[in-house]
């Protein structure tokens, strides 16, 4: 069971990522492209945010905004405007393309890499719980290992509690 | 006063020298040895707090002619920000960090003294390297004391931005909750050192570690709550570089505070353990080196002063002896862990490892991209905040998720009968809840699917309380109010636990609401004309020009309603002062539990009319009034029994 929930979280997790750009694919306002581009005055943030009081491009990006609107372009044509003439950084992301894709997918990749080492660790120690050899203990011949599971469990959770009382 | 700081400052270098030399020699044998070390120590601390009340002296008595305080003050400044100039800039913000760490050295060293005496030693020797690093800093690229040629009738002051309640605490928590992280990390290097790997360094480090968890807690919502107040775009958390370098040992601290529940009950996940602490350390020494380099830039940055490669430095020696000793001492470690089942909360904490630490690699991994990206493709990009929202928006749910399930699944295994008995009825009110949602007009999957698991996370924890204070009121024959809390206090560390997270779903109500849903409007305005957003009519009656003994103000008043219904005046105002170039905005901020009415006053024209930008943030309330609940629950988690009090910790 959960493996299944397991496998479908990391399912979700990767559709979210790469479906909701699209999903979010509604008509092209004004707000909506000054949010998909960096405010070019060095506040760090995008056109639509930008407080800095000093900031001057914020008008002028905005306004170019607002004419290629005007012209019936749309808000890709409008961004690669921005692009041909600042750069890439001009974006609020990086374009999931070429080198970029280092970015969204690795922490992904990480992810179901470290889901995978988590599952085969645990299986691992629970295979142990249920394969180890019966402890030589003090004579008695315990040959039953369910048995001697207990007797294991028994004296650490005694030990536990002197140390630590109530949990 | 200068010189005295200063003088102070070489003195507690050298004393740290030798205190770390004392240490080293005397661990393990000489006992007069040691007992000179901790002198040292004292000694340390005591030169350290010279150099800090000489600067303080200066700031208050106005010393212009010492360059730090001629740029971070002047004769108008409250007493309040006049002590705060403390931590404004680079040099005086490295002396509170070194000032701190020793104090904090002194306080955990003579606390423990006879508790961890293997330990003691060692771990003091690196909280004294480390603070002899600051020192080193503090004297050869960033001295505090640095005068100028001469001497100016009027400090700089301190930026307007920072003239705010904020001031007082965001940064010193901030800096506190780093430096923290040096005494577990500490420990931890001293139980491998010497091979004392058993449960006494995670007892001494956990309450530790809590408490820097806690502080940089405190350090981060305040933090947001000021830029949503004081600045003008009306977010909390723009996923700048420094602010996610305050965010990443926060995270790998919470994933250690719940592995650290594993070792102790089941003996696993110590190699793990170890790894996690030297993660948190290191992170919080990058994230100082990112707001000291100058090679990400950011509103929180210092300007660069060239320590950076030191920074570098340190960090390449910590990970690369702390994960050495960790490689030398593995099969100490190694655990003799098992599991009777995969379905058990074991498997949950070890999920919740996974996703937090998921999430602090692709932050970390966003934030350090533009380096990377230009440096292998020569071009410059940006990595913005709607990377890290569609990257760790499904990582957070996912540990909302977990939130949910781990508290009904025992440790160990649980049973199937047991699992859909403790799921069904919360699951059921959870479901009612997002239907009443999409009832009125939420059609989006995402932000239903989390308030889903919100509601479903609080209602298990409820369930949870709920059952503890009846069955303690049958057993003691108390009350229920009395049971409750008995409950609580008989087992902090857990209900502790339990409070933190409604807390965490609070902020999660309070993020979901405000992202997903903001709705803003921008609008020119001429007196008498109105405007409107949602519910909301906004009519703008005028402006004011005035000034105070510190201000020159332009503010504008606007009638709201809401519904019809007149609900009062809101009044976003500029302001400029002598020493500004620039005006201050502050917003107008209308908050109820279920939305925020934000007004900007964005700009004005000479012939009256007025430029306003207006949002409405759903639910942002849940934000501040979660951070407070997650802090009394994580203080409630520290809390130590009286029992307690005898043996370690």
């Amino acid at each position: 069971m959960l493996k299944t929930l397991v496998s479908v979280a990391l399912i979700v997790l990767a559709v979210s990522i790469f479906v909701s750009p699209a999903l979010a694919a509604d008509t092209a306002t004004v707000n909506s492209i000054a949010a998909k581009v960096m405010c070019q005055c060095g506040c760090g943030k995008t056109v639509l945010n930008c407080d800095d009081q000093g900031c001057t491009t914020r008008e002028e990006m905005l306004s170019t905004i607002r004419q290629g609107l005007d012209n019936g372009r749309s808000e890709n044509q409008i961004i690669q405007t921005f692009v041909a003439r600042y750069g890439e950084k001009v974006l609020v992301e990086p374009p999931k393309q070429g080198f970029n894709l280092v970015v969204w997918v690795t922490p992904f990749a990480a992810l179901v890499f470290g889901a995978g080492l988590v599952f085969v660790m645990a299986r691992q120690w629970v295979n142990r719980s249920k394969t180890l050899p019966t402890a030589p203990a003090g004579g008695s011949a315990e040959a039953d290992p369910k048995e001697d599971k207990y007797r294991r469990r028994l004296e650490k959770e005694l030990k536990d509690f002197e140390e630590k009382g109530f949990r | 006063m200068a010189d005295i700081g200063y003088i102070a400052l070489v003195l507690a270098f050298i004393a740290s020298l030798y205190t770390i030399a004392a240490f080293l020699f005397g661990a393990g044998r000489r006992s007069d040895l040691l007992e000179s070390a901790r002198n040292g120590l004292i000694a340390t601390c005591a030169l350290a707090s010279v150099s800090v009340a000489a600067l303080l002296y200066a700031v208050v008595t106005h010393d212009f002619q010492i360059a730090y305080v001629a740029s971070y003050t002047n004769r108008d400044l409250s007493p309040a920000y006049l002590i705060s100039a403390f931590w404004a800039g680079n040099a005086g913000s490295l002396l509170f960090w070194a000032w701190m760490l020793i104090v904090l050295a002194v306080v955990v060293v003579l606390h423990k003294w006879n508790k961890n005496r293997e330990l003691i030693p060692y771990a003091s020797a690196i909280i004294m390297g480390v603070e002899a690093f600051f020192l080193f800093l503090l004297l050869f690229t960033a001295n505090p004391f640095e005068k100028l040629p001469f001497t100016p009738a009027d400090g700089r002051g301190l930026n307007p931005l920072l003239e705010n309640p904020g001031m007082l605490i965001h940064p010193p928590t901030l800096l506190f909750g780093y430096l923290g992280f040096t005494i577990p990390f500490a420990f931890a290097i001293a139980a491998l050192i010497t091979n004392r790997l058993g449960d006494e360094w995670i007892v001494s480090v956990r309450r530790w570690t809590i408490i820097a968890w806690l502080s940089l807690l405190v350090g981060n919502v305040l933090g947001a709550w000021w830029a949503y107040v004081e600045l003008g775009w009306g977010g909390y958390w723009a996923w700048d570089p420094v602010e996610n370098a305050g965010l990443m040992p926060w995270l790998v601290a919470t994933a250690f505070l719940h592995s650290v529940m594993m070792q102790r009950r089941r003996g696993m996940l110590k190699i793990w353990n170890m790894a996690l602490i030297i993660l948190a350390f290191s992170l919080s020494i990058f994230g100082t080196f990112l707001t000291r380099s100058g090679v990400l830039s950011s509103v929180h940055t210092f300007a660069d002063t060239g320590m950076g490669p030191f920074f570098l430095g340190l960090l390449a020696v910590v990970l690369v002896g702390s994960f050495g000793l960790l490689w030398y001492r593995r099969e100490e470690l190694r655990s003799e862990a098992e599991m009777e089942s995969l379905v058990s909360r074991e498997s949950t904490f070890l999920l919740n490892n996974l996703l937090l630490v998921g999430a602090t690699f692709a932050i970390f991994l966003g934030t350090v991209f533009p380096v990377i990206s230009e440096a292998v493709r020569g071009d410059k990009i940006s990595v913005g905040a709607p990377f890290f929202n569609q990257v760790n928006g499904p990582i957070f749910l996912a540990v909302i998720v977990l939130t949910g399930i781990c508290s009904l699944i025992g440790w160990r295994r649980a049973s199937k009968t047991n699992l859909l008995r403790n799921f069904l009825w919360p699951a059921v009110l959870s479901i009612v809840v997002s239907a009443g949602l999409f009832l009125i007009g939420v059609r989006q999957w995402l932000p239903l699917a989390a308030v889903f698991f919100c509601v479903f996370v609080v209602l298990t924890i409820f369930y949870e309380l709920a059952r503890g204070t009846r069955a303690r009121s049958r057993m003691k024959a108390e009350n229920y109010g009395k049971a409750f809390f008995g409950l609580i206090w008989a087992n902090k560390p857990r209900y502790g636990g339990y409070i933190v997270h409604i807390g965490v779903v609070l902020i999660a109500i309070g993020v979901i609401g405000s992202s997903f849903f903001q709705v803003q409007s921008e609008a020119i305005l001429k007196p008498g004309e109105s405007m409107s957003l949602g519910k909301y009519t906004l009519t703008y009656e005028g402006m004011d020009n005035y000034v105070t003994e510190s201000k020159s103000i332009t503010s504008t008043t606007l009638s709201v309603t809401n519904s019809g219904e007149p609900i009062g005046k809101m009044v976003p105002l500029k302001y400029v002062t002598p020493t500004s170039e620039q005006p201050t905005t502050e917003v107008a901020i209308r908050s109820t539990p279920v939305e925020d009415l934000y007004v900007i006053l964005v700009g004005w024209d000479a012939d009256g009319s007025a430029s306003f930008k207006v949002l409405v943030n759903p639910a942002v309330a849940g934000i501040w009034v979660g951070g407070i609940v997650l802090f009394f629950g994580g203080l409630i988690a520290f809390w130590p029994d009286r029992r307690e009090r005898l043996p370690g910790g």
